[in-house]
């Protein structure tokens, strides 16, 4: 028993001795711990330094590649809305693919709410909703600085009374496109637990993003500008080439006048001198025959005299017809060269074509096909029922002699309303015309046709009275397909 | 994870239980380091994972439990390495936002390279801190142990909680902490 005692005593000894070991061994490495901090601390201070700028260098490396990503795709991309989508992806991620809310507010209260969807990676346009003008109240009167991101405490019956956002703080971030429009983006997110650095970097977007629309506006505008000097330089060059076709018209005209004027008077004692020639003439025949049967000794049948009395009658009739002809083209220049309107009334531009189309009938009817798909109950127009005939009938005449080349063809009449102008389009499917003929169409005297088939009058005649009804007539042509001629007349009264 | 961490488990184990239960765990675990724990050098993390194992299983305390018990045992500990960055600090919250540059520098301190957890901050409200713990050590409720101690050492009653938890499968952790 005391051997057992004896031992369990030494045992307690030696665990006791053995714990005051443990402890000396433990304050030794804690004496030796405390010397190693001191020299780990002294070698750190020295170059605590090189460590910050390594760290420094490393963070702005991420910061500047994230920047410069965005930045490419900022000014790659070629929509505004693109753009929002791009800035808007690239920052959520960033944020833990958090969802987003733009809206968008014009000065005429115009409002746009789009949502950004971090699953779908897409911006859908939402439905306005009454329950959404609480939201864009409290946005649109929160004094935010520009191109800056704060979180904004959502109040409590706004959280409350929308399904858009799950979290009550989202990031806030306000953009001016112009004076008139407005642009805020809300990210919902759960936190901003970020560096310093991360939310300089977040900033640092938000104002390159802000410059990027800008820049984008401006290009908008320029190209915009360029697109409507391009179209008013086109209308420029057309009014300007009308100008000078006008020009040309009213020197034609005043030419025309002129030699119509100079014409006229010896065409005019011409004619009646021919007419009285043609008496004389009968009145000699008569003598020629009473002679004849007086004396049958006198020969008035046979040579020169035979040939003559025969061939007088002839050519005073062929003298008579060209003068004809002559004072008809005066009378065409006349017409050409007139200014001013005369009588004009209204009238119904469908019956004058009609009426145009009974007068050419005969040529039409056996060969061609005419269709005819004129609008009923048209306003009228003012002008003269005579002059409009002539030029319908003038197109008509000039769609069947293309169609004539041809063998076989239909001519389309149509009339409708457009634009608060009656149009009427006449088409033919005959040889057309080329090009370089289109060119010349309207001018006087300038005709396709054969010599004397035609006096190169009837478009140039045609083309003045639509312009003293106020009117336009445009042509388009292919050839071997056909033509039309396009008239546009206003409906208001000249 | 730097040594004094080891170190620390060691005398929270031995004061809180004894130091037979330390000793079993070290020899059950048949650590790499045979558990020869200088506080200045950096161990690898599993060691730390396989202690916790075992000790919540010798203990019959959950991991978590234990853990952050750890973290409210340890933070005197750190108390003391922070003194010169916090010796003016007065308040809980900045005490808090001080933390993760302390223990950015001690671990840097014995290997320049060395990865380091990352606590970023978030203040919504003036009685309302959020951290965002990052880290692949999953050490969070040794993270919630530490604020624990931190809010008694600055008298402050606290309620704290993880909306998110890397333990959980999270990216990260997100601890809110409350002032009552």
């Amino acid at each position: 028993m005391s051997n057992k005692h004896s031992d369990v005593v030494e045992l307690q000894e030696k665990i006791s001795l053995l714990t005051e070991a443990l402890e000396r061994e433990k304050n030794a490495k804690r004496l030796v711990e405390e010397k190693l901090t001191t020299a780990i601390d002294e070698n750190f201070e020295k170059n605590k330094s090189f460590f910050k700028a390594f760290e420094q260098a490393s963070s702005r490396q991420i910061q500047l590649q994230f920047l410069a990503s965005i930045t490419n795709e900022l000014f790659s991309v070629h929509s505004i809305e693109e753009m929002f989508q791009h800035f808007i992806s690239r920052i959520s991620e960033l944020l833990s693919d958090c969802n987003g809310i733009t809206i968008s507010i014009t000065t005429n209260d115009t409002y746009r709410l789009a949502y950004y969807s971090a699953q779908q990676k897409k911006i859908n346009v939402i439905e306005w909703h009454e329950k959404h003008a609480l939201l864009v109240d409290f946005i649109t009167t929160y004094e935010a600085q520009k191109e800056h991101w704060i979180r904004l405490e959502l109040p409590n019956n706004l959280v409350a009374n929308q399904t858009l956002f799950e979290h009550s703080l989202p990031l806030f971030f306000k953009l001016s496109i112009s004076k008139e429009e407005q642009h805020y983006i809300l990210l919902d997110i759960e936190h901003y637990c970020y560096s310093d650095n991360l939310k300089q970097t977040l900033n640092t977007a938000a104002q390159q993003f802000s410059i990027a629309i800008s820049r984008r506006i401006v290009e908008i505008d320029l190209s915009y500008n360029y697109h409507t000097q391009k179209l008013t330089l086109r209308k420029l060059e057309a009014a300007q080439s009308q100008l000078i076709h006008n020009e040309k018209m009213a020197s034609l005209g005043e030419l025309s006048a002129g030699i119509a004027h100079e014409i006229n008077n010896p065409l005019g004692f011409i004619s009646s001198n021919l007419q009285v020639l043609n008496d004389y003439r009968g009145i000699f025949e008569e003598a020629f025959k009473k002679m004849e049967s007086l004396s049958s000794k006198i020969q008035w049948s046979n040579g020169e005299l035979a040939f003559a009395r025969d061939d007088i009658e002839e050519l005073i009739a062929s003298c008579i017809s060209g003068v004809s002809r002559i004072s008809k083209i005066v009378t065409s220049l006349k017409t050409f060269s007139r200014q001013g309107s005369q009588e004009y009334h209204p009238l119904s531009i469908n019956d004058v074509i009609n009426s145009s189309l009974q007068i050419v009938w005969n040529k039409l009817k056996y060969d061609y096909n005419v269709v005819s798909e004129l609008t009923d109950q048209l306003p009228t127009i003012n002008g003269s029922t005579g002059e409009l005939q002539q030029v319908f009938v003038n197109l008509l005449i000039n769609a069947f002699q293309a169609m004539e080349i041809v063998g076989s063809g239909t001519i389309t009449l149509k009339s409708w309303l457009e634009n608060n102008v009656i149009k009427v389009a006449i088409t033919d499917t005959g040889c057309g015309i080329d090009n370089n003929t289109i060119k010349h169409l309207f001018e006087p005297f300038y005709t396709t046709k054969v010599e004397g088939e035609g006096t190169g009058l009837g478009l140039s005649l045609s083309y003045a009275i639509l312009e003293k009804h106020n009117a336009k007539i445009k042509v388009n042509s292919k050839v071997n397909e056909g033509t039309t001629f396009m008239i546009t007349f206003p409906i208001n009264p000249l | 994870m730097k040594g004094s961490i080891y170190c620390g488990l060691a005398d929270f184990i031995e004061k809180s239980y004894g130091s037979t239960h330390w000793l079993k765990a070290v020899k059950a675990c048949e650590l790499p380091s045979n558990a020869e724990f200088i506080s200045t050098e950096i161990y690898d993390d599993s060691e730390f994972e396989l202690l916790i194992d075992k000790l919540s299983i010798f203990l019959v305390i959950e991991k978590e439990a234990l853990v952050r018990d750890f973290g409210a045992y340890f933070f005197p500990t750190l108390m003391s390495l922070a003194l010169s960055h916090v010796k003016d600090i007065t308040d809980l919250f900045s005490f808090l936002h001080a933390v993760d540059s302390v223990i950015h520098i001690e671990v840097q301190k014995a290997d320049p390279l060395a990865y380091t957890p990352t606590l970023l901050y978030d203040q919504p409200h003036e009685n309302e801190l959020m951290i965002r713990y990052v880290s692949s050590r999953k050490m969070c409720h040794f993270a919630e142990g530490l604020i624990l101690g931190a809010a008694k050492h600055f008298s402050q009653k606290i309620t704290i909680s993880q909306s998110k938890c890397m333990c959980k499968g999270d990216e990260y952790c997100l601890i809110s902490i409350v002032m009552s």
